[in-house]
């Protein structure tokens, strides 16, 4: 059964009645900003219906119809939400976001990936996958007998609203239910980290990184905050009191799970190769090369260009293409890059240090609570310019960034400042109060690696001048 | 672009009646000075920052920015 399915069944059923209505009366309004009607709606979602949907099966007759169409544009949410990623997938955007900053004003501005980069705000995976969303629905309007296109056509944009539902402080009935439904896969507790950190956990072979699915969704609920407390969405979900050791296990294995494995020392020293590589071929590639590199810059460009009115036939060309350019097309690129210049110093790297316990420095917390304070535009550039000379000397820098529970900048201590929190009759607790044990891992994280760095094989860059460099003022 | 500076142009659009127009109008600066701006950073990170130092402060529903980050 579809994950995301699962979390909107789950939090609805264990919703109050009144937060049931709002629920639902704001997807009514969503429906008639966009011009349907409970008549019609029925219509679309008998139409729509099928046993996979089961968030309907707790409403009335009248409110089954609205969610039927909702929870059918969340999973398509889910389904485009991860859909735009490129080849190697983050380490792609993170060159390409530093190839952006490396090209002249008026090469920036020609290029077809300025629509995606000029956003610092969306990831490029995000912005692609909303823009492939209207283009595989005009592929299945032409290729398909619908009986009810306006049926598609509604959840598709539904699915887009959700996707885009990324303010943090929704400011209508609408905006907040799009919004809820864009945390169910996108939140603290969202059906993408408690699938992925279950899938990794097999694939890697993380014996420690288990929790008790089945009992945490069982405990999510909506709840309704009403738009007075800035900082937080009106409709929310919270964890009922019962499922507070089942969502401890959940962020310990997702604390653990990015320790060994996203941050871990061979991980961090392949991205920074695998970044640099792709930023160097995107950048400057080799004269043989440069057609078909250019020919994968203009592919992204034309994915999201949704001016351009293309054929039936153009728009699956594209998708096809678009499907090909996966880590194999890319690495073979990379590849035959290498095979033309084999003499480059750089494809051997070595890390500088692996764990806390060699760390170059004195006191790792210290270094770390100063990164932690890099919070304006001044200290980021700074880091940046270190990271670029120690790059122009032959060392990687990765600085890992993670938060292990996130929190309102807005809080207050009436409020709380935990977004997860936990509810309890009417009192909403901070998550961390409830769970100390959680509360303590960004203290822990504040004790690990947070930077790894890897010199070009050759050279001699000590690590306590890498750390010299990195140690802003 | 300086932090100083993004600060300026939300003061010029400002005071804004919710957490909601803040956001709209920082992710607007920048949209338009993206080329300005350190490639991995974005307008959350921004906003988070300035609320946490003090730049921007909160009266009731509404917020408004203080050009004078307190010592």
């Amino acid at each position: 059964m579809h994950l995301a399915s699962r979390f909107l069944a789950a939090a609805r059923r264990n919703s109050s009645a009144g937060v049931a209505t709002n629920l639902t009366q704001a997807l009514v309004r969503y429906g008639r900003d966009h011009g349907v009607a409970g008549r019609q709606m029925r219509t679309w979602a008998d139409f729509i219906n099928s046993d996979a949907l089961i968030a309907a099966t707790a409403e009335r007759d009248d409110a089954r119809h609205w969610w039927i169409m909702a929870e059918q544009a969340l999973r398509l949410a889910a389904f485009f939400h991860d859909l735009g990623h490129l080849a190697f997938s983050h380490d792609f955007e993170y060159a390409m976001r530093d190839v952006w900053t490396a090209l002249r004003p008026n090469i920036r501005n020609a290029s077809p990936l300025r629509e995606i980069l000029e956003n610092l705000d969306e990831p490029p995976h995000e912005i692609i996958g909303h823009r492939l969303a209207p283009t595989v629905l005009s592929v299945v309007e032409a290729t398909h007998e619908v009986a009810e296109p306006g049926a598609l056509q509604y959840v598709f944009e539904m699915a887009q609203a959700i996707l885009e539902a990324d303010f943090e402080s929704p400011r209508n009935p609408t905006d907040a239910v799009m919004r809820l439904l864009h945390l169910l896969i996108d939140g603290e507790i969202d059906a993408d980290r408690c699938d992925y950190i279950l899938r990794d956990a097999r694939g890697f072979g993380f014996d420690f990184a288990a929790y008790d699915l089945d009992r945490l969704l069982d405990n999510l609920v909506v709840i309704d905050r009403g738009f007075k407390q800035q900082g937080r969405p009106p409709f929310d979900i919270a964890l009922r009191p019962q499922g507070v050791a089942a969502a401890e296990s959940f962020f310990i294995a997702r604390f653990r799970s990015y320790q060994y494995n996203t941050r871990h020392h061979k991980v961090a020293q392949v991205g920074a190769a695998l970044r640099y590589s792709i930023k160097r071929l995107l950048l400057d590639p080799p004269k043989a090369l440069a057609t078909e590199v250019q020919d994968v810059v203009n592919l992204l460009g034309d994915v999201v260009d949704s001016r351009k009115r293309r054929t039936l036939q153009a728009t699956q060309d594209l998708l096809s293409r678009f499907a090909m350019h996966d880590d194999i097309s890319w690495m073979t690129l990379m590849r035959r890059a290498f095979e033309l210049a084999p003499t480059d110093p750089w494809p051997t790297v070595k890390s500088m240090w692996k764990r806390a316990s060699d760390f170059p420095a004195a006191n790792i917390r210290e270094f770390n609570e100063g990164l932690d304070t890099m919070g304006d535009i001044e200290k980021q550039r700074a880091w940046d310019t270190a990271v670029s000379g120690l790059e122009s000397r032959g060392v990687l820098v990765v600085r890992h960034k993670f938060t292990s529970l996130r929190r309102t900048t807005l809080g207050t201590a009436t409020s709380g400042k935990d977004l997860l929190q936990v509810i309890d009759t009417a009192t909403l607790t901070d998550f961390s109060a409830a769970s100390p044990l959680v509360g303590q891992l960004q203290d822990a994280w504040m004790s690990d690696v947070q930077v790894h760095a890897a010199q070009s094989v050759g050279r001699r860059i000590s690590a306590k001048e890498i750390m010299g460099a990195l140690s802003l003022p | 672009m300086s932090s100083a500076a993004v600060l300026t142009e939300l003061e010029q659009h400002g005071p804004y009646a919710s957490y909601h127009d803040l956001e709209l109008a920082c992710r607007e600066i920048f949209r338009r000075h993206a080329a300005e701006l350190p490639a991995h950073y974005t307008s959350r990170d921004f906003l988070h920052w300035a609320i946490g130092q003090g730049a921007i402060v909160q009266k009731g529903q509404r917020f408004a920015v203080r050009m004078t980050v307190p010592a």
